[in-house]
């Protein structure tokens, strides 16, 4: 998977939780995926627009102390797509586990 | 360093004198080089928040301003890579100006379409000797049919806005060139209008990336 997929994959769980902005967002994916943005937050940006541009996510703007922020949520398809990938990682997570077992009996 | 706004939650890197907003400048104006207005301004926004955030969330955990400003900077990474991303994501100033006027070049490129087929049933008429009535009869039938043609394949295709308009334009620009590539002495012009049709296929590609239109 690339770079750019991967991060996006991550951004579509992250926002499972409810719309957020860039900031908490790169954060949140920092901690899941320790590597993925260390030291090049930036590159999240281009990735919610290109999820925003595939129909995947909206954004709005909300007035914070006075200073516009953009805030991202997921569409109805995002919704979708995200509880799909997350079914498919668990598959892949218990087809893992149960792998060594699975060995044992052939 | 001074500050921050506690109104605004403006920190001083915001102060056009201070040094450190010369660095975020300077960032931004790599990052968002040859990008059309519409991107830059949204991205200036979202980078700027972004490091407004990082400085709060640092100076929260303890870290002076400036130093907190500091890693805030760092951790945004290289404005290149940045750039390289938002180039593919985002139009650029020249694409924006074609996108514009793509409405009137679509009506142009159709109607230029159309009387190039004209010109073909007019030299069909010329060049066949005896005059084949079967060929004009061909050539006046589908010069009748163009128009609505053109009209029920728009529809059908469920392409609007500037996707509809690239689309049709394109396809003006095939068929005009295809007209005229029969004709002696113009073979520049077909050359032309192939070029022209290659650079609005790219700009196609991007406009179906970036979506959205």
């Amino acid at each position: 998977m690339s770079h750019t997929r991967k991060l996006q994959t991550q951004i579509l769980e992250a926002l499972l939780a409810g719309p957020e902005f860039g900031y908490p967002l790169a954060q949140t994916i920092k901690k899941r995926t320790p590597g993925l943005l260390d030291n090049q937050e930036a590159l999240i940006y281009p990735a919610l627009h290109e999820l925003e541009n595939d129909g995947l996510l909206i954004s709005y703007e909300q007035t914070v102390k006075g200073r516009p922020r953009r805030y991202y949520k997921l569409t109805e398809r995002g919704l979708k797509h995200a509880m799909k990938q997350m079914d498919t990682e668990s598959e892949r997570g218990a087809a893992q586990q149960l792998r060594p077992l699975i060995g044992n009996i052939s | 360093m001074t500050t921050p706004d506690s109104k605004t939650g403006a920190s001083s890197w915001q102060d056009p004198k201070d040094a450190s907003c010369v660095l975020v400048q300077n960032w931004l104006n790599s990052a968002t080089r040859d990008l059309c207005t519409d991107a830059t301004a949204r991205i200036r926004a979202e980078v700027e928040d972004h490091v407004n955030a990082a400085c709060a969330d640092w100076q929260a955990q303890g870290l002076s301003e400036t130093d907190a400003f500091y890693k805030a900077f760092d951790t945004l990474g290289g404005s290149e890579a940045a750039r390289a991303r938002y180039v593919r994501q985002n139009f650029n100033e020249l694409e924006n100006k074609k996108i514009g006027k793509l409405p009137r070049h679509a009506a142009f490129g159709q109607w230029g379409a159309f009387i190039m087929f004209g010109l073909g049933v007019v030299l069909a008429c010329i060049e066949s000797s005896p005059i084949n009535i079967f060929i004009i009869i061909v050539y006046v039938t589908s010069m009748a049919a163009f128009v609505p043609i053109f009209g029920f394949v728009k529809k059908q295709s469920g392409l609007t806005g500037h996707k509809m308009q690239i689309s049709a334009l394109i396809a003006s620009n095939l068929i005009t060139m295809s007209f005229i590539m029969g004709l002696d002495g113009i073979d520049i012009v077909a050359i032309v209008l192939a070029i022209s049709a290659i650079s609005y296929l790219r700009l196609a590609r991007k406009l179906w990336r970036v979506g959205a239109r």
